[in-house]
């Protein structure tokens, strides 16, 4: 059974709160706001956006003792010809002594601030081809994550037909003045500038999301609540490599998440099943910057681990998604999901099949004797 | 809709989940809050997988209301505006009228009753587990609609039901119709007159139909009422009746709203509202407003032959006494053609009043004595606290031709365990206790006798003579013995009920006339007053208050009411079933360690 309600109570049980992302936009736009106001950095700044998990409604909710990373990109004009990766993250550091003092740390490659309720991670990038200023300061490149803030995290409404997924024109890709090319970040300890695109990570997730419904970005969030809770897969894929699988292999044109969860899992398990028994890893190029493998730090050995749990899970899923009845379906989801997923009535930890009375969920059963007793008493 | 940051709580989540399991049913739209309603509404679709007909489409909108105390409160089906039923049915509010900026439109569903027609019958109760409810109300709306497109949502054996009127709440207007009443109705020819109404004391925008008459102001059929309602003086504008063959709808099930629609209902009937009208305007053209009565016999159940006339009311506006332009003004025809053009055009709204049915059938389906009880002539000696229950116990559940004898004044004293209040202290127990026995039926006729049988004259005799149960709640001797010396017809049953110590015990002793076997009486009852001697020895009865002397029988008001009320089932029995020879039941109260657990009785 799809298990549409199920799922949107699940899904919103994974993610930041209202508050919580409230607390989130106000923190990203409070730094974002401060870097082109401030004077040392001004003139230095072409523009800022968000990336990451958060940016593209992947994210799950922080642990209790966790923050949520949210990624925020400051566009410079440094040119990387003249500008090596530990300068162009140490021009910063005036700007993160006023403003965050004691809560900065320089990393590898980004700026890490440590706030109350989230961590902030700036990447700097160096600056862009003339012919990518334009489109990069264009207001709609920046605005327009205030914008898709609220329909991103769409799983609100995910229960609501009319919810809109349109974005502005660069996020078609279509005309060829909105072509984006990738952006270079510094790599401290290397000491390189390397390439990235994040504009075109957000572009096809979002693509991949109008193609299905909505639901890529739930089946990404509730495969990562599955990573998360299922002690045998190996640490890694994890993050961005495993939501990158998971693009890779979810079907388009999928109707509910279930379906996407259930399609998935079984698309990883037959695409990489070669990779997995020789052991290798599969080259899966990231978007925007082709000559990168996104799974280019995962051992061979893990690989097949992941692989094998994948299957294993694609069983569940498949069992749960053409479960006849809530109680079954619910009851399997469970196994994959844990507690974070809703109970059926009556408890869902008991064995399948066995006492529990059969209950088809199709048309009306008659009731055996009210759970709760209601009415049929008067004063 | 106003939505508001409000938390959806769990239960209609849980509520909401189960739906999951409802194959019909399509979520379109969450919960959200509506604090005009201060209610969660959630819009949903069903397709119940039949054709469907001109009124139910295959697939409607729905938006569901609940009460944020889920699974408490309540949990209502309206249809939307866009998408959703238009027309009125079976089991439905009007549906009608303008729904305006509104998403749904007002004709809420009615399904949680046990009709054949949702495919259960009896009694089947509403879960109020978070889980169930919802899906309880969809899966009946589902039923309900496959019943609607099939035409079958009124079922042979359901109980008859009229369609909404959406009549006003403020005021009620009472007709008294019982099943014999339709055979006098069929028997007339006449179908418009005029009815007298009367308001009824003291109730607030009550009123009720005193006599119908015809129009030149024979009466028709006279109107039976009791004491209380009977002796009311005030009278209001007389109601305009016409009577017509059936119910008056629109299709499916629609109750007319405005005249237009009315006109046309009566035309389905082969009836010409007008005409009807018209005959009786000139009677009620006086500037003021008078009520429209319209009667139609109605049946028990749907498919049932009608069993009683029932009447609709609505407010006719004033019909007008000006002279209008170019006619003289006396004359009916012009000044009828302004009052059809204008107060009574197509397009008014009709304002319903609410009718009550108050006939005794009518108002005692919660539960009534049977009639071997409540057609008996009633002759109560006693009013004081066991005589005033069980006339209260008796008249409430239908004995309306009652006489009670006391000559006794109310004191302040008795209102410990009696059912008068203080504003009949010192009032005659027995004249109170009529006033207040009429007053609790439109159909009581109680008396009373303001002297004790202690002081038994002719009257007495008479009155006993009369009745055909004669009912001893004294407690005394003497009036028995009294009562011994008096003949009376064969067939009377007589019945004397008193308390022992505390209301512990009651005893329940009835015979037939010709007289009370006193005899027979003392020698049963004998042992166990020494009994009761014996359970209490040397016990100091209570004094009413420091300087009086005589003592007062110990028995507290829930002991009263226990026994009483046990007493009439006793007495129910007897009746029921008449013996010949003098039965005497003693009914008490068991008590253990945990004190009362029940009553006991014995048959000596």
């Amino acid at each position: 059974m799809d298990m549409s309600s199920y799922f949107a109570d699940f899904l919103q049980s994974i993610s930041p709160s209202a508050a919580e992302r409230q607390e989130y936009q106000r923190r990203h736009r409070e730094l974002r706001e401060r870097l082109l106001a401030d004077d040392d950095l001004k003139d230095l700044l072409v523009t800022t956006f968000l990336q990451g998990s958060y940016r593209r409604a992947t994210l799950l909710r922080p642990g209790p003792n966790e923050h949520a990373d949210v990624d925020v990109v400051a566009v410079t004009r440094m040119a990387k010809e003249d500008t090596t990766p530990e300068q162009a993250i140490r021009t910063f550091v005036p700007f993160l002594k006023r403003y965050y003092p004691g809560r900065y740390k320089l990393q590898g490659r980004s700026i890490g601030i440590t706030l109350k309720h989230v961590d902030l991670d700036l990447v700097v990038t160096s600056a862009p081809s003339e012919s990518q200023l334009g489109i990069l300061k264009s207001t709609t490149v920046s605005d327009f994550a205030e914008l898709e803030e609220r329909q991103i995290w769409s799983w609100e409404r995910v229960l609501d037909e009319d919810a809109e997924h349109e974005g502005p024109s660069w996020l078609k890709a279509e005309e060829e003045e909105w072509k984006l090319e990738p952006l270079e970040i510094p790599d401290r300890e290397a000491q390189v500038w390397e390439r990235t695109h994040p504009l075109e990570q957000i572009r096809w997730t979002h693509n991949k999301n109008s193609r299905t419904n909505g639901h890529f970005t739930h089946v990404v969030r509730a495969l990562k609540e599955w990573k998360r809770i299922n002690k045998e897969l190996p640490k890694y894929p994890k993050g961005y490599p495993l939501e990158h699988i998971i693009g890779w292999c979810c079907p388009d044109g999928i109707t509910s998440t279930a379906e996407g969860v259930t399609r998935t899992l079984e698309g990883i398990q037959t695409e990489f099943s070669e990779n997995a028994a020789a052991g290798t890893v599969p080259m899966l190029p990231d978007h925007g910057v082709p000559e990168h493998n996104v799974l280019e730090r995962i051992t061979g050995r893990d690989f097949r681990a992941f692989h094998s749990q994948v299957c294993d899970a694609a069983a569940i899923a498949r069992a749960a998604l053409d479960a006849r009845s809530l109680e079954e379906s619910a009851r399997l989801w469970r196994r994959l999901f844990g507690s974070a997923f809703p109970k059926p009535p009556g408890g869902g930890n008991k064995g399948g099949g066995g006492k529990s009375p059969d209950r088809p969920g199709q048309g009306y059963t008659p009731r055996e004797k009210p759970s709760v007793v209601g009415g049929g008493r008067f004063g | 809709m106003a939505s508001e940051p409000k938390e959806l709580p769990d239960p209609l989540r849980a509520g909401r989940r189960a739906l999951d399991g409802v194959p019909e049913f399509t979520l379109l739209r969450d919960w959200e809050w509506d604090s005009g309603t201060d209610s969660w509404w959630l819009h949903g679709r069903i397709g119940v997988g039949v054709e469907g007909n001109e009124f139910v489409p295959p697939i409607t909108d729905w938006y569901v209301k609940a009460s944020p105390m889920y699974p408490w409160g309540e949990v209502v089906f309206y249809p939307a505006t866009t998408g959703g039923l238009k027309h009125t049915f079976w089991h439905q509010s009007y549906n009608g009228g303008d729904p305006g900026d509104s998403k749904w439109r007002r004709g809420r569903l009615c399904v949680d009753t046990s009709v054949h027609a949702l495919g259960r019958a009896g009694y089947d109760i509403e879960p109020f587990d978070q889980h169930e409810r919802l899906a309880w109300h969809v899966r009946r709306v589902v039923e309900w609609l496959r019943e609607a497109a099939a035409g079958t949502l009124a079922q042979a054996r359901d109980p008859f039901e009229l369609p909404d009127y959406r009549q006003g709440e403020q005021a009620t207007l009472a007709f008294n119709e019982k099943t014999e009443d339709l055979a006098k109705w069929s028997e007339t020819s006449k179908s418009v007159g005029l009815a007298e109404v009367v308001a009824v004391p003291k109730a607030a925008e009550t009123e009720y139909i005193a006599r119908f008459r015809m129009l030149n102001g024979t009466p028709v059929l006279d109107v039976t009422w009791g004491t209380f309602l009977g002796e009311s003086e005030e009278t209001r504008p007389a109601a305009l009746w016409i009577r017509l063959r059936s119910v008056p709808f629109l299709e499916p099930w629609q109750a007319p709203m405005t005249w237009g629609e009315l006109r046309r209902a009566c035309r389905t009937q082969g009836i010409d509202f007008d005409a009807l009208i018209r005959r009786g305007a000139e009677k009620i053209r006086d500037g003021r407003s008078h009520p429209l009565l319209l009667g139609f016999p109605i049946p028990e159940t749907v498919d049932g032959s009608p069993t009683r006339m029932h009447w609709l009311a609505a407010k006719l506006p004033p019909l007008t006494v000006r002279a209008p332009n170019g006619f003289r003004s006396t004359n009916d025809k012009g000044q009828w053609e302004w009052d059809r053009r204008r107060n009574l055009r197509d397009n008014a709204s009709i304002d319903w009043i609410r009718t009550e049915n108050w006939s005794m059938e009518e108002l005692s389906v919660r539960g009534r004595l049977p009639a071997s009880l409540t057609d008996r002539t009633v002759a109560l000696i006693g009013a004081g606290a066991l005589g005033s229950v069980m006339a209260e116990l008796l008249v409430r559940a239908g004995v309306t031709d009652l006489t009670v004898c006391d000559g006794d004044d109310l004191e302040a004293g008795n209102l410990a365990r009696h059912t008068l209040s203080l504003e009949s202290v010192g009032v005659n127990k027995a004249e109170a206790l009529a006033r207040r026995l009429n007053a609790s039926s439109p159909h009581a006729q109680v008396s009373a006798l303001g002297t004790g049988l202690g002081t038994l004259g002719e009257d007495h005799e008479e009155w006993l003579a009369s009745a055909d149960l004669v009912l001893d709640c004294t407690g005394s001797d003497e009036a028995l013995a009294r009562l011994a010396e008096v003949e009376l017809p064969e067939h009377t049953t007589l019945v004397s009920a008193s308390l022992g110590l505390f209301a512990r015990r009651m005893f329940i002793f009835s015979s037939s006339g010709p007289r009370f076997p006193l005899d027979r009486y003392m020698e049963v009852v004998r042992p166990w007053l020494e009994r009761e001697l014996d359970e209490h020895p040397g016990m100091e009865l209570r004094r009413e208050g420091i300087g009086c002397w005589h003592p007062l029988f110990p028995a507290r008001i829930d002991d009263i009411w226990l026994m009483a009320a046990a007493a009439t089932k006793s007495i129910e029995a007897v009746v029921s079933s008449p013996s010949e020879t003098a039965t005497f039941r003693v009914i008490e109260q068991v008590q253990d360690g945990d004190g009362f657990t029940g009553l006991r009785t014995t048959t000596a």
